[in-house]
């Protein structure tokens, strides 16, 4: 399915969304982006290593102090405007469920609106479509934001994801987002265990296969640890593996830490499957 | 009547596989649960009453197919109607290889107490000799790391359900209060209930070989013997 978002359309290839945390807890990197000069230089550093959309966020995933929205929106709104002057050509995601903030974003040039948290505030595809916006349409398996899964059960865990974001995404174009502009995302670890989330990785196809394009957030997370017994900081080979199964299936956006190594994974996928061909192929041909 | 009672967890961790690779931490738990159910078939019962949570209150068929697929789906796992309630499983897994009958009632999490006491003493007034199997635990809300995150006020419930089981309270267990429980992610609240009206008008030795919060969540391993008519043994 043809991708666009707010007029641009976007190439027919896996894209790389670099994770931009201005918070000061988020697990991976623990704050390291939160002052504004660094999480400035993140963006930077990312566009250069091929990062195609940058993803902002202002509060962690994860349970911890409460952020109210006045200050989710004080540590993205003015930092989306800076990276918008900075980078216009830039695909620029804001990752938050409220729509208060969604709409501050979308008037200083946002382009789509990560709702990892599954619809959580229903008024989020409302500003998405006000504005033009992308609407990324997430399944978190009905849970709260910033909570954790406890003992969860799926008849079918992938028969759930689908059913449930896709779902999201046929309201998001009720309501008027660009139908070119929504995807889907099976938000690993939200609302699942590990298992859960290795079955909806080895069936992402089915996902795929719903023609949504499709975004995965893979990066570091606590199925990827748990699968290897590994802490957060040793976990790029575990989301690079399972990056690869993911673009080998026709994933459309990976959501990462780690740009210029999906970037190479991505790009020797896309390689394998024949969407691209070999930068250079002269050996054994001259 | 019942003459004794083992009370484990209802965590799936303790279901066979779900913990992936052999985990210390779940291995020392299921060895704690299993001398306990070994403790119970040995009081001389002529049948194990399995009580845990459900959706809703009532038996369930002593061979219902285990709920792994919906915890944990695998390649050539699938889930199938008719699927047990998860902390029934993981208490039948706990008698595998017994050979006295079982049967197994769902307690209905959402009900209010006196539901439950309705359940438990019918089971209580059973003729014969009984043996509960008791399949519940204490807060998911005990750290920062906890599936519920921390909430302070957890510790203080936890108290007060580990007092109740470690003095062979039945009083004790009947008071807890479901909204609190409910707050604090107490996933044995109905179980205690059923428990408490089941036990009711006995005295009791109780026993915890088991207590710890590994991942956040209160487990504890109890066992309790009727001693009516006897004063009541030191702790």
């Amino acid at each position: 399915m043809r991708f666009s978002l707010r007029g641009r359309a976007l190439p027919d290839a896996p894209l790389v969304m670099a994770i931009v945390n201005r918070t000061p807890d988020s697990f991976y990197d623990r704050g390291a982006t939160f002052a504004w000069e660094a999480a400035l230089r993140r963006v930077d550093q990312a566009v250069s290593a091929g990062a195609d959309i940058v993803d902002i966020g202002g509060v962690k995933a994860g349970p911890g102090d409460e952020v109210s929205v006045a200050e989710e929106a004080d540590r993205v709104v003015a930092f989306v405007a800076e990276v918008r002057s900075r980078h216009p050509n830039l695909i620029i995601s804001v990752d938050t469920w409220r729509h208060e903030v969604a709409r501050e974003v979308c008037e200083v040039g946002a382009d789509l609106l990560n709702d990892t948290w599954g619809g959580a505030d229903p008024l989020l595809a409302e500003v998405a479509a006000e504005y033009g916006a992308g609407l990324v349409c997430a399944h978190a398996g009905g849970q709260s934001p910033r909570t954790r899964p406890h003992r969860v059960e799926y008849d079918d865990v992938v028969a759930d994801v689908i059913r449930r974001s896709t779902a999201l995404a046929e309201r998001a174009v009720a309501l008027g987002v660009p139908k070119h502009s929504v995807l889907i995302d099976p938000a690993h670890d939200f609302g699942k265990n590990t298992w859960h989330s290795l079955e909806v990785t080895r069936r992402i196809g089915e996902m795929v296969g719903t023609g949504w394009p499709v975004l995965v957030s893979l990066s570091n997370k606590d199925f990827i640890g748990e699968s290897l017994d590994l802490p957060v900081d040793e976990r790029l080979y575990g989301t690079l593996a399972a990056t690869a199964l993911c673009a080998w299936e026709g994933t459309r956006v990976f959501r990462v830490h780690e740009v210029a190594q999906t970037r190479q994974v991505l790009d020797m996928m896309a390689v394998l499957r024949g969407d691209r061909s070999p930068a250079r192929a002269v050996r054994g041909l001259a | 009547m019942i003459a004794a009672v083992a009370c484990t967890p209802q965590t799936p961790l303790l279901l066979p596989g779900l913990g992936g690779r052999p985990v210390p931490e779940i291995d020392r738990l299921r060895d704690a649960a299993a001398g306990a159910v070994t403790f119970l078939l040995e009081q001389e019962v002529d049948e194990v009453i399995v009580v845990g949570a459900a959706r809703s209150t009532g038996p369930h068929p002593a061979d219902a197919p285990d709920p792994t697929a919906r915890l944990a789906p695998a390649p050539g796992r699938r889930s199938v109607p008719g699927e047990l309630p998860v902390p029934l499983a993981v208490a039948r897994s706990l008698l595998a290889g017994c050979d006295m009958p079982w049967s197994l009632y769902g307690a209905a999490q959402d009900a209010g107490p006196e539901v439950h006491r309705d359940l438990g003493a019918p089971l209580g007034r059973r003729p014969g000799r009984g043996g509960l199997l008791v399949a519940a635990d204490g807060s998911a809300c005990r750290t920062e790391k906890a599936p519920g995150y921390f909430d302070p006020r957890a510790l203080g419930l936890d108290q007060r359900i580990v007092t109740a089981l470690r003095d062979g309270d039945v009083s004790g267990l009947a008071a807890l209060d479901p909204e609190a429980c409910r707050d604090l992610l107490v996933s044995g609240r109905a179980a205690w209930h059923v428990m408490a009206g089941a036990c009711e008008g006995g005295r009791w030795l109780a026993r915890m070989p088991y207590e710890d919060d590994p991942f956040g969540v209160a487990y504890w391993v109890a066992t309790w013997l009727r001693c009516d008519g006897e004063p009541r043994a030191p702790l």
